[in-house]
């Protein structure tokens, strides 16, 4: 463990995070179902896989939303449930539909962490608010209002306020999600460059094939609880695995003649 | 059985929720901004509502009582014993309280539903700032602050009600003079502080439940709605049923 740092809390580093033969169902269905990895100091982990594989599920485990019913998530060797690690160590998620502030605006979305905690004077924390709006491009924005940004924004605005808190740890749950090629592809770069900025382990979850085969380092393929592959990108796209290309290459069925006109079959 | 079960696990959720306010109280001097804001919004939804609903409340209870007892030579000079110790000791608190649950009350549990429907509450959790901190204990502190006033006001309005339909309606006509002297001589500063106690245990009930029924609420915004009318229906039933306990022990 060459990475592991010495004092696991206080370091101010990326951590590494364990996921050791964890399960979960909800109400005696297996949405997790004995899932290992390990993801470590500083990667960009991407999870991909159909709806309904548990990936969100993992996500909310990790940051202890969730308790697993079986195995341990250990991030830098703590017990995430047990010492309640995202007291300890800075840890932060952007969620899937955001989880913006509704009835703040932009600048005091990002400004709540701090504020709430008295982490700095009131000039710096303004400071660190408009250098974060700045690294993601949203100047403009600190006065809006969530319900007045579209998409695109709302979620960039969603990961400027998760690193206000300098996470060690930063999850995406479906950043590009919704947007347009363009908007997405400008996330992709975003959580791409993020790393040069911040020490911080990242966790992506995506369906989006570019997003993880431009940033990702390695990616876990899963299937309704299961990782059914664990690889770098490049390898899991040369995959002849039929349960990694029923996924990553899917297919309209030239059978069917409504489509058959307009698809090149 | 079900029903039975879900009333006693909501009630210790309650209490649960209440304790762990408690635990951030210490907090309370960094949030006064956030508190000022619950207290002027719990004034300015209830207080003129309140007033108007309080001053006809006494007009009625005077001219109802004056008409029942004009049979009864010279009992209308208890008019202002009856809108005097009814106003203080019952009524005030009681519409305060129930008018409290209707526009404050529905809100807040409109609020936090939303907020956690929508994973704010969940973000929140995430920042280590649990909900209890800044959405719960702030209000029942504005609400312990404001419930007085409130009641207060409400109570005066009564009274006042109670004066104009003494001397204005015909079939009374009694000086407003007589009124008030009757009124005073018969009530004490310890009815007025029963009515007080009364509208706070109400007030913190109402804010309690709104909010532990918010942070219940799971699903979309079917719920949020349910959520929001099972609150009211709740925080009224457990009203007029701490109203009975109190009125037997501060008797
Ligand atoms: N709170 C819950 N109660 C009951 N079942 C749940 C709950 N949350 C998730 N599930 C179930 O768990 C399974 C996995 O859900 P999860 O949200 O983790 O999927 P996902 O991989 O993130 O899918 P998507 O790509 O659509 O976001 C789903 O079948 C879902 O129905
Ligand atoms: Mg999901």
């Amino acid at each position: 463990m060459a990475n592991t740092p010495e004092n696991p809390v206080d370091d101010r580093r990326a951590v590494r995070v364990e996921i050791d033969r964890v399960s979960k169902s909800y109400n005696n269905q297996r949405v997790l179902d004995d899932v290992s990895f390990t993801i470590e100091p500083g990667e960009i982990f991407v999870i991909m896989g159909p709806s309904g594989a548990g990936k969100s599920t993992l996500m909310r485990a990790i940051v202890n939303l969730e308790k697993v019913d079986e195995g341990e998530i250990r991030i830098n060797g703590l017990d995430a449930f047990k010492q309640q690690t995202h007291k300890l160590m800075h840890t932060a998620i952007v969620f899937q539909a955001g989880g913006l502030f509704n009835s703040l605006t932009v600048e005091e979305n990002l400004g709540f962490y701090p504020r709430e905690h008295r982490l700095y004077d009131r000039k710096t924390i303004n400071e660190k608010v408009a250098y974060t709006l700045r690294i993601l491009n949203l100047e403009g924005c600190a006065d809006k209002m969530p319900s007045q940004l579209s998409g695109g924004m709302r979620k960039r605005v969603a990961i400027a306020r998760s690193l206000i808190i300098e996470p060690r740890l930063l999850l995406f749950d479906e950043p590009t999600s919704e947007l347009d090629p363009v908007s997405a592809a400008n996330i992709t770069e975003v959580i791409g460059t993020l790393r040069e900025e911040y020490d911080m382990t990242s966790i992506v979850v995506s369906h989006d094939r570019e997003l993880a085969a431009s940033i990702g380092e390695r990616v876990a393929l899963m299937g309704s609880g299961k990782v059914v592959m664990l690889d770098t990108p490049q390898k899991l796209a040369e995959s002849e695995d039929p349960e990694v290309t029923a996924f990553l290459k899917p297919s309209i069925n030239c059978n069917n003649p409504r489509f058959r006109q307009n698809l090149a079959c | 059985m079900q029903a039975i079960k879900n009333f006693f696990g909501f009630a210790g959720e309650c209490v649960l929720v209440f304790f762990r306010s408690l635990y951030y109280l210490p907090t309370l001097p960094w949030q006064f901004t956030r508190l000022m804001d619950y207290c002027f919004n719990i004034g300015y939804k209830t207080m003129p509502m309140v007033s108007i609903m309080a001053f006809f409340l006494g007009a009625v209870l005077v001219m109802q009582t004056g008409d029942s007892l004009e049979d009864f030579a010279g009992a209308n000079l208890y008019l202002g014993r009856i809108s005097g110790l009814g106003m203080s000791r019952e009524l005030a608190p009681l519409i305060s309280a129930l008018l409290l649950a209707g526009r404050v009350g529905s809100s807040v549990t409109a609020e936090i539903a939303s907020m956690k429907v929508y994973h704010e509450i969940d973000a929140l959790k995430t920042m280590n700032v649990p909900a209890e901190r800044i959405l719960v204990m702030p209000r029942l502190v504005a609400i312990i602050l404001m419930m007085p006033i409130v009641v207060g006001v409400a109570i005066f309005v009564g009274w006042y009600g109670g004066a104009m339909a003494a001397a204005h309606v015909p079939f009374i006509a009694q000086p407003e003079e007589v009124y008030w002297a009757n009124l005073k001589h018969v009530v004490s500063f310890h009815d007025i502080i029963d009515g007080q106690i009364k509208g706070m245990i109400f007030g913190v009930s109402v804010i309690l439940i709104a909010c532990t029924q918010g942070l219940n609420t799971k699903g979309g915004p079917r719920e949020i709605g349910m959520s929001v009318t099972s609150a009211v229906v709740a925080s009224m039933v457990i009203i007029l049923f701490l109203d009975f306990v109190l009125t037997r022990v501060l008797m």
